[in-house]
This record gives C-alpha cells, structure tokens and sequence, in this order.
C-alpha cells in the first residue's frame, strides 16, 4: 500500500491506496507499506480501494488487520473507492457494521 | 447484490415489499383519522411492514431502501410508545415515504439511485423534535462491533421457512475453506447462493491481532444459511466440512418465532438473540427468545390482508406465469377432453366401462380447472384499497372532504381483470373527487353534508361481477354535456336534437370528451371516461352511467368472473360456427315463418321483433360477416341466394301468380328464423342465426395481432372437432350495426301513446247502447251502463199529482219525466196501452243510488253495439251527447243521469 504525500490530505488523515488489487500474490507486501503509512501520527486512516477490482480472502483479512491496528491505536478507519461488486462483498460479510465503506 | 443473488429471491423481496406497503395503506389512513386512538394492533401491522422490508432490503443491500425504511421505522416506534400522535403532518411524511419505499421498488436495483433525502429529513425532523439521532439505532444494535452477531428480522427466518428451507449456522474459514479451494469470496458465496439463501454473515474478528500478524490467522466467516438441502447436501454444496455446518433446530424455532408474542411492541427485532447462542465452534439451538418478533399468524398475507388467519403452511406464494402456465394447460386439457367426447360419441357400448371412464376424465378435468381457476382469483379489495389514499391526497389539494366507503371488497375476480381494473378505477375515482364532489361550502348552500362520498360496491349480479361507483356530488348535466359536445364536434345540432338525455350523458365515454374548461393536474385532460369504457369492454364487460343533477352519479361496471374458460353457446350461419358468451345470451326466440309478418317489424329501416310488448332491435349475423344469405328452396333443396332484402317480408302471397311454386316459402317452414336475445347493459338485441347447437365451455384464445381491431370478436377458440371458430363480442355487434336503443326506446313509447289515445277514441267512440223512441219517428239512444232497469208500464198505471207524474216502485212513489218537458222534442202520442220507464242508474260515490225518477218512453227498438262519433245537434236542452246515424235513422244520444239532474230530481251531484 503507497501512503499519499502530506498536503493532498488533511494533516490528521492518512490515505493509503490499495496500488491494485488486494491478492494473495500482494497482500505481504501491501500489509508492509501500511504499516509503515501507520508510523505517521495521525487520528484517522482512509484506505482507497479504487484501483482494486479483486479483493480475495487474504486481502480482507488485511483489511480486516488493517482496522483492527486502527482500532487499538485509536484510529478512525474508513475505506473508499470500493467497486460495487467488492461493496457487495464487504456487506455481505457485515463489513459496514465494522468501519464505513464508500462505494466507488 | 444482483450478481451475488439469485434474482427470484429479490424478485420475490420485491413483491412482498409491495403487497406489505399496499397493505398497510389502509392503516396508515386510519392511523390519519383516528389520531391517538388509533389501536395499537394497527400500528404494529404498519410496523411489522416496514420492518420486514427494511430487514430485506439490509440482507439484499439495498442500501436507501434500507435507510429510508430504517428511519420511518423509528418514527412508528414513537407512534407506537405513544410518544407521538399521528397527526396529518406526520402522516403526510410517512405516506411520502411509503410512496418513495415504492419508486425504489419499482426498479429494485436501480433503487439507490432514486433521491430520498427529502423524505428522509422530513422523517429524521421528527426524529430530532424527539431527541432522538436518526441514525443511533443502527449502531445501538451492533452490541460488539467485534461480535456483530447475526443482524437480521424475524420476517426473512419466516420467510426461509415458508419456503421449506432448513436452517444452518455454517462456518467457512477464509484461509482454509475458501482461498485454498482456489476461490474467492466472491465465487464462495455465489456458490452458496445457487443452493440456498444467505440469511446473515459475519466474519468474527475478535480474535484478530493486527497488521503484524493478520496475514497468519484464518479468520472465520459465520454464516446463516437457509436451504432445502439435508445436511449431508448442504455439506457439499457448500464445498465446507460437515462439522463445520450444524443443522439448526428448526422446531425450536418455529416455537419461538411463535412464541415472540408482538404485543406490546414488534420493534424492529433481529433474529440476533435467536441465535446468538449459535457459537461458530459449537452452533446450538437458540437459547433466548427474540422479544419482539411478529407471530406467525399476524403476519400479512396474499389474500387475507392484515387480518389474515394464515399460518405459514396454509398459504404459498407461487409465480403468476407458472400459475398462466397451468391455466393453459388446464385449457388444453378442456379442449383434449371435448375432442375426446366428441371423437368417442355414441361408441360408449362397443367399449365396456368407457362411459364411466369418460365420466370420470369429466369430472376430473372439471375440478382441475375449477381450481386452478380458483388460483387466479383475487378479491378486487387488492385494487379497491388503494383509492381511500388517492381520494385523501386529493381532498388535501382540492381542499374537499371526500369520505371513501368499500363494500364486496372480498368479492373475487381473475388476476388479469382485476389488474385491468387498476387504470379505468383510477380515473372514475379522480374524477369523482375532482368534478363530481363539490367544494363544503358549495355542499353546504344546496343542504347537503359538507363530507362528499364515494361508495365503491362489488356484488355478482346474474354470473358477473358488478362494480358500482357512486359519488354524491353534483351529477351530470345534460344540457352542458350537450354544449361541450356540439363544441367539439363530437355531435352535429341536427343530431343533438333528437337525443335523449341518456344519450347525452353517455357523450361523456366519448374520446375526448371534456365537460371541465381547465386541465389540472389530477384531471380534466379529456382521455379518463373513453379509456373506462374502452378497457372495460376489452375485458367483455360493460359500463352504465345513471346520474341525477345535484344528487349524484353511479357508474355500473359489468364484468365477466374470469376471461380463460367460459361457457358459450355455438351457433351457426351459413356453415360457420360462432360462440357467444353465456353470460350476454338473455333467451332464444325461436319466430315461426308463419309468424314473421306480424312479430317482425320494420322501424326506420331496421328490423325490429315483438316480444312481449318490446321492441327488439335485430341483427343479422350473416349481415355483420358479410356471407351473401342463402335459403334452403323447398323445390330443388338446394341452397340458393337468398335476395329478400327485409326479415318481415310483406310483399303480397304469391298465390294468383303463375310462376309460384308449391306454395310461398314465407311459410316454409325451413323459412323459420332463430334469434338469440343478447344482453349489452340495460340494452337487449337479437341476434338472427342459422343454426343453434349447444352450450360448451371454450377456451378463450387471444385474437390475431391482424384481426384485433374487429369489434365483433373477443377472441378465438377451438371447438371439440378441433375446428376454430371466433367468438363473438356482444357490444362489438351492437356497435358494428350501428343501434340505437335510444331511438327504439323513444319509438316505442310514442307508439304506445298513440295506441293508448287512439284506444281512448276507440272506447269513446263504440259503446252499447238502448236505442228507443219516445214520439214516432224520433230516435233515442242511452249507453246500457247508464241504465238500471226498462219497466213496461200500464199507461192506467200512472198517477197525476198536479202536473207531476208518479207510478209506483218497490213500494214506493216513483217520479217520471216525460223527454219533451226536457228536451224540444216530441211528445208521446196519445192512446198507448203501455209505456216504458227507463229507470236510470244513478250511481253516488261508486255505488248505485235509489233512482230519483222514471224516463217514460214510448217503445224500446233495441240494444246494441254502435261505432259512431257524435255530432253536435240544435236541439236544445240538458242531457244532449250529441247525435249519430245509427241503423240509418238520425238518432238523439242522451245522459239520462244529465237530465234528471237538469229536472231538478237528483238533487246534488251523483
């Protein structure tokens, strides 16, 4: 995951794009860049899902990974950009209750 | 969702939502009227309502619909805690929310697009008057959000059962369960879909670390699965270990959905505490029961409505085009079973025991389609229950009070009809509410209730179903019916002249026509009452208009109970067979040759039969077809062409002519006509065939796209021979030879007012009469009811007392008055032996009177019928009718009663 420059965003908010799709194959090092975006103080953390059309297990396993280390340092997360095939995903595994999801 | 879910489960979310939002229309009207009265049992339908929808729209993530139900439940639950009276403006945004819940379903998956912040800050408006956040609730019911548990209302569990679908709390891992069997999530819950119904998922995460080492954990997706499978099949389909899917104890469920008593409060419920005990490592049987979920038995249903007794095993929702499909081929089945019959006519001995089985395939197919049909019937209340919520909006906009009645809201018709019904309803009720009912104060200045009315009735009447729309508003004038109509030239003055008013009033089906100057929005556009008749008469039925000015106005709709199967009768004309619906056959007249003279006859050029003091417009229906007519020539047996122009032929007998053969086959009896009497409304007309076969119940077969304008059929059908015959539209037929029973109506009236005046000359002229003579040669004559008794009469046997005159009675002095003390006329000649007293009947108050005296009279000629006119005569004096030649003599009519009352004898008036 690629954290954006400060200045395209809120001094408090992080945004971290997804860079495609959240897969087996990427997800390690995916998980990486989002630690390393976290290390930046901030109080709430946006993930972009609008390069990503596939999300497979591992990849909402991160995501879920990704909310719960928000979530113990008190983080509000939020994810934005998702398709709406993925959007139909997440709400099907209850995922909106967890954390606001933006369709694309 | 559209993708992942099989689109019948949402196409039947759908018609669910929409039967429960049609539903509760009419409780959300009665919430309006009776304010903090309203019971709390029609609060919980409305509730109940929403909260299914909103439970189905969650699970199918349609997200607005969801939001927008979520919200208006919230309000309902103020209304329920008594928190909030159902005031009309609150109403007004829950009935514009219902309307918007609607939109979105009307294009289900395009809802989310549809625009509902205006209802929803409405709705969020009250909310907040209430101190309450709108959007509180949703997270309140996420406990944990860690453990979200299952989320879902009791309604979709109910649903799942309906459908015989078990229960199961499966467990997939994402690791292990679906990204090592090379799928997605995607394709796993596609899979678990083409098997079954997702009811609620969640992945629990309350076990996951972080970042760090979430990539190492497996998380665990629970799922709440219903299907039809057994657990072993489940196990399969779902591509999960057994142990990983627990069969759920669907009695134990059962028990509690039914158990969860709504009473005081159906809140918005999930099914989470039923199941919350179903852990993901050890699924178990729901421990707690839900608190507030729906029992079974209160739940809507198709047919019953709200106050419905149906518990899930009685009631099944089945599609419309699979019940089409079987009503087609229960039609087929009628059809194989009348070609059988016909096929296997008169072998029944040469096959034992086929008659019986005959019998039996009659029954049989009978009752199967009895029944079938009977699964298409809807009660028209389905369409009826929509108008008290238009008829309230519209009193709101045109500042009316209109009250809606129902009556026969239970009465049934086929699902095709009634749907037909829905536009032509609509507009009568439109317009009822916008021209007919007047403004309360306009009510008020004529005397009547400022609360105008509309009484929607349904009852069968004679093998159809009657729907009557009566309105108490301000009725139809002829006469601006007429204007408007010369106006736009739908009538020409010369034709205006010679109509009547129902005529006129029936201008107003006339393609359009319009008696309102302005166009609103609610109506006045001029399509509403030709599009009445005309769907109604696509649907074999009919409409009648009855209206008095300033008392109102009944709209009668008559229609068939189902179009598929009726019974027909089949007739013929030159060779063709035609079927005509029962329903419009009245009787058969069946007219001698002999008597064709005198019972047909001809009124402005159209035939027309006597029947029993009516006049019966006829067509012929080889006329209408236009087959050239042929007869039957008793000489050669041949069919030849038939060239008479007229039924009731009245040229002379041909019997001086040579060139006549046998005898004239006027009288023929092959010449005798057959007439089936039709009935299209309040109007009768007969119809002139061939042949009359029998009654068969056809199935009816939609027309040809090429034959659809041609008004005189309603449709096709085939006959047990298998031959195809048209069946004929009673209406059409009418219409098509242009009759006007009107015009009948009105001629037949001025005939019997001139049959009635000529039949009161007639009796004023012929009268039985004494005819008598008092002097020789002076004729006399007095009507015989005028006169008690003649008394031949000694001439010694009379009695002078000063100048009067006295014979005696009964006992008693009898006066006698001579004719020319009266009248200038002759006196008695002298030296008779004998006279005659015409004692004359006096009658007072109805009864006859004791005579006050004696006409003497010289000799009597006669008594007989005479048929004269009276003249007037110079001859002077009381008591005079008048004189006429009767038997060649001049003869002087008198009023015997007259002249003893001119004597002075009789005293008062008798």
């Amino acid at each position: 995951m690629v954290a954006q420059t400060p200045g395209q965003a809120d001094s408090n908010c992080i945004r971290i794009a997804s860079g495609g799709n959240l897969v087996a194959s990427t997800v390690e090092e995916r998980r990486k860049a989002a630690m390393e975006a976290l290390t930046v103080p901030c109080t709430e953390a946006v993930l972009d899902l609008a390069t990503a059309e596939v999300v497979d297990s591992l990849g909402i396993t991160l995501i879920l990974g990704l909310f719960k280390t928000c979530q113990q340092r008190r983080i509000t997360f939020r994810v934005e950009g998702a398709s709406p095939d993925l959007m139909r995903v997440f709400k099907l595994f209850s995922l909106p209750k967890l954390f606001p999801i933006q369709e694309r | 969702m559209a993708s992942l879910a099989d689109e019948s489960i949402i196409a039947e979310f759908v018609a669910e939502s929409r039967e429960h939002l049609s539903t509760i229309e009419p409780d959300l009207l009665a919430m309006e009227e009776l304010g903090a009265k309203v019971s709390q049992e029609v609060i919980n339908r409305v509730f109940r309502a929403i909260h299914s929808l909103k439970g189905g729209a969650g699970f199918f993530a349609f997200e607005s619909l969801k939001r927008l139900s979520h919200t208006m439940e919230g309000v309902l639950m103020l209304v329920r805690d008594g928190k909030l009276h159902p005031t009309p403006e609150i109403m007004d945004r829950l009935f514009s929310g219902v309307d918007r819940l609607r939109a979105m379903l009307d294009d289900i998956h395009a809802s989310d697009t549809v625009p509902i912040e205006k209802e929803l800050a409405a709705l969020k408006l009250i909310l907040e008057h209430q101190g309450i956040s709108p959007d509180a609730r949703v997270l309140a019911r996420s406990k944990d959000p860690s453990h979200p548990g299952f989320d879902l209302g009791a309604e979709e569990v109910r649903s799942a059962i309906k459908r015989g679908m078990r229960i199961y709390h499966a467990v997939a891992y994402l690791h292990r369960d679906i990204a090592e069997q090379g799928l997605t999530p995607v394709a796993f819950l596609n899979n678990a879909l083409s098997v079954g119904q997702c009811l609620d998922a969640f992945i629990d995460i309350g076990a996951i670390a972080g970042l760090e080492e979430c990539l190492e954990q497996d998380l665990p997706v629970s799922l709440l699965y219903g299907s039809v499978l057994e657990p072993d099949l489940a196990s399969v389909a779902l591509r999960l270990p057994q142990n990983q899917i627990t069969a759920l104890d669907m009695a134990q469920i059962k028990k509690q959905l039914k158990a969860t008593a709504p009473a005081p409060s159906p809140a918005p419920q999930p099914v989470a505490p039923v199941f919350q005990a179903a852990e993901a490592a050890a699924p178990a049987a729901p421990s707690e029961p839900a608190e507030e979920a729906a029992p079974l038995a209160e739940a809507p249903t198709a047919r019953g409505g709200a106050a419905g007794k149906d518990t899930g095993n009685e009631t099944l929702r089945v599609r419309v085009d699979l019940l089409t499909g079987l009503m087609n081929l229960a039609g087929e089945l009628v059809l194989g079973r009348n070609q059988l019959f016909r096929a296997l006519a008169g072998k029944n001995r040469m096959v034992p025991g086929l008659g019986a089985i005959l019998q039996n395939i009659n029954q049989v197919t009978s009752e199967l389609q009895e029944g079938i049909m009977q699964t298409r019937m809807q009660p028209i209340g389905t369409i009826f229950s929509r108008f008290p919520r238009i008829v309230r909006d519209m009193s709101r906009s045109l500042n009316k009070q209109i009250e809606v009645e129902i009556k026969g809201a239970e009465v049934e018709l086929d699902k095709s009809i009634v749907e037909m019904l829905a536009d032509p309803l609509t507009h009568i009720i439109r317009n009822c509410a916008d021209h007919a009912i007047e403004a309360p104060a306009e009510r008020k200045s004529v005397g009547k209730n400022p609360t105008g009315r509309i009484l929607l009735n349904a009852y069968h009447e004679g093998g159809q179903v009657c729907i009557a729309v009566t309105d108490d508003g301000r009725g139809i004038d002829p006469k601006r019916v007429l204007q408007k109509a010369i106006a736009k030239k739908l009538v020409d003055a010369n034709r205006a002249a010679e109509m009547t008013d129902r005529e006129i009033v029936n201008l107003v089906f006339a393609p359009g026509f319009s008696t309102v100057d302005t166009v609103s929005e609610i109506s006045g556009r001029g399509v509403g009452m030709d599009v009445v008749r005309t769907n109604t008469e696509k649907l074999g039925g009919h409409v009648e208009l009855e209206t008095r000015l300033g008392e109102g106005t009944t709209l009668l709709l008559s229609l068939p109970l189902t179009l598929a199967i009726i019974p027909s009768m089949i007739v013929g004309v030159e060779d063709q067979r035609y079927a005509i619906p029962q329903v419009n056959v009245v009787e058969f007249v069946w007219v001698r040759a002999a008597e064709v003279a005198t019972r047909i006859e001809s009124v402005h050029g159209a035939h027309v039969l006597r029947l029993r003091d009516q006049l019966l417009p006829l067509v012929r229906l080889a006329d209408v077809m236009g087959f050239t007519r042929t007869f039957l020539d008793p000489a050669s047996a041949e069919r030849v062409p038939d060239r008479r122009g007229s039924l009731a032929d009245r040229r002379a007998e041909a019997a001086g002519d040579p060139g006549n053969r046998i005898e004239d086959r006027r009288k023929d009896w092959r010449s005798d006509h057959n007439i089936v009497v039709l009935r299209v409304g309040s109007n009768q007309f007969g119809v002139v065939v061939d042949e009359l076969f029998d009654i068969e119940e056809i199935v009816v077969k939609p027309m040809s796209s090429f034959i659809k304008g041609c008004r005189c059929f309603s449709g096709a059908t085939i006959l047990g021979d298998g031959s195809v015959i048209m069946i004929l539209d009673a209406a059409g037929l009418a219409h098509h030879a242009q009759l006007h029973f009107a015009d009948l109506q009105a001629d037949e009236k001025r005939r019997q007012e001139e049959e009635s005046r000529k039949a009161a000359i007639a009796a004023s002229r012929r009268r039985s009469v004494i005819l008598f003579t008092a002097a020789e040669d002076e004729r006399f004559a007095v009507p015989q009811d005028q006169v008690l008794r003649l008394e031949r009469v000694p001439v010694s046997a009379i009695e002078r007392l000063g100048e009067r005159e006295y014979m005696e009675y009964r006992g008693e002095g009898l006066p006698l008055l001579r004719l020319d003390q009266q009248l200038e006329v002759s006196p008695i000649p002298a030296g008779l032996k004998d006279v005659f007293v015409l004692i004359p009947k006096i009658t007072r108050n109805g009864v006859v009177a004791k005579a006050p005296a004696g006409l003497l009279i010289s000799s009597i000629l006669d008594a007989l019928d005479v048929d004269v006119e009276l003249k007037p005569v110079d001859v002077k004096g009381a008591g005079i009718l008048g004189s006429a030649m009767v038997q060649d003599h001049l003869t002087l009519f008198l009023d015997p009663g007259e002249i003893m009352r001119a004597s002075g004898t009789l005293g008062g008036n008798a």
